[in-house]
């Protein structure tokens, strides 16, 4: 629609300004839940992303973001009550599918030795090292985005599974 | 082929943030929004380039985003309604009957804007010295005197 004014050849259309605002206005919106979203912690770390898993049968707890980025370094911290192995030593398994996904930068503290599993890998952390309640810590950084289903475990323990999304 | 798409997708994003962002946003570029400007090329790197430092990598980035530049300018030269859509159109913001509140307010420019155009432009001191003020698609503001 031109302009009312003869005197004035401009493209002015008011029909399509209204449309325009309106998007406009629902974008912003838009906008503002994302930032909403990003500091609540859906969209990477924060409140809500926090979360901790336990096994069944309360041998081990997981802490671990829901919601991650990928190529980003980010932490998975096994907590785990040592008195309760009396073996000297404590044998933890993250799961093949897990490792898959991502790339393990560091495991925190050094572990005595590790074995590769048929479903996974083993990490051994002699007992004595390790203080009553242990934080082992799994640097990591994840190579493909999506769901990503972890499985951590003490061997013939109860399992603790966690799944976190990976934003690409 | 990733590369392509992230390029792609940047491009888009970047488009559609600013468009929604509105006209006024960076019509006049402050110190500040230079400074703005720089942050977010810093931001948007990484999303780009994605640990791939290659120049391959950096050749298809340019490729498609210049590309993708050339392809909207064709389209919109073929399409009318689609440059209008894309760019947006000019908006008469004073005119015969006044200041246009309403147009104004949704496109958050005030009074002194209009004045400061017409003084750096066109040189005229007062409101009534002009038959028209234009927000153009650019952002900036357009200034036609009234004839003596």
């Amino acid at each position: 629609m031109k302009s009312q004014s003869a005197s004035l050849e401009i493209d002015d259309d008011a029909a399509l300004h209204q449309i325009e605002w309106r998007i406009q206005h629902a974008g912003w919106l838009i906008w503002g839940v994302i930032i909403a979203a990003g500091l609540l912690g859906l969209l990477g770390s924060g409140p809500i992303s926090s979360a901790t898993a336990t096994a069944a049968d309360d041998s081990l707890s997981i802490d671990y973001d829901r919601f991650v980025h990928y190529h980003h370094p980010l932490l998975v911290t096994a907590r785990i009550d040592t008195s309760q192995f009396t073996e000297g030593e404590l044998n933890l398994k993250i799961s093949r599918r897990f490792l898959d996904r991502l790339r393990l930068i560091r495991v925190e503290p050094e572990p005595q030795r590790q074995q590769i599993a048929p479903d996974g890998v083993i990490f051994t952390f002699a007992t004595a090292d390790l203080p009553k309640v242990a934080m082992v810590q799994f640097r990591l950084e994840y190579e493909k985005a999506g769901t990503s289903r972890g499985r951590i475990e003490l061997l013939g323990r109860d399992p603790v599974v966690f799944s976190q999304f990976v934003y690409p | 082929m990733e590369s392509i798409l992230r390029g792609a997708a940047v491009y888009l994003f970047v488009w559609m943030i600013f468009r929604l962002a509105g006209k006024r946003t960076l019509a006049q570029i402050s110190t500040f929004d230079a400074a703005l400007l720089l942050i977010i090329s810093e931001a948007t790197q990484p999303a780009l380039v994605d640990n791939d430092n290659s120049f391959t990598n950096s050749i298809l980035l340019i490729l498609t985003m210049l590309g993708l530049d050339v392809a909207l300018s064709l389209v919109k030269q073929y399409s009318p309604k689609l440059d209008k859509i894309i760019d947006g159109t000019p908006l008469v913001i004073l005119d015969a009957g006044g200041l246009k509140k309403t147009a104004m307010d949704k496109e958050r420019v005030t009074k002194e804007d209009i004045l400061h155009a017409a003084r750096n432009l066109q040189g005229l001191p007062t409101l009534d010295d002009i038959q028209y003020a234009v927000l153009e698609p650019t952002g900036e503001i357009t200034i036609v005197p009234k004839r003596s």
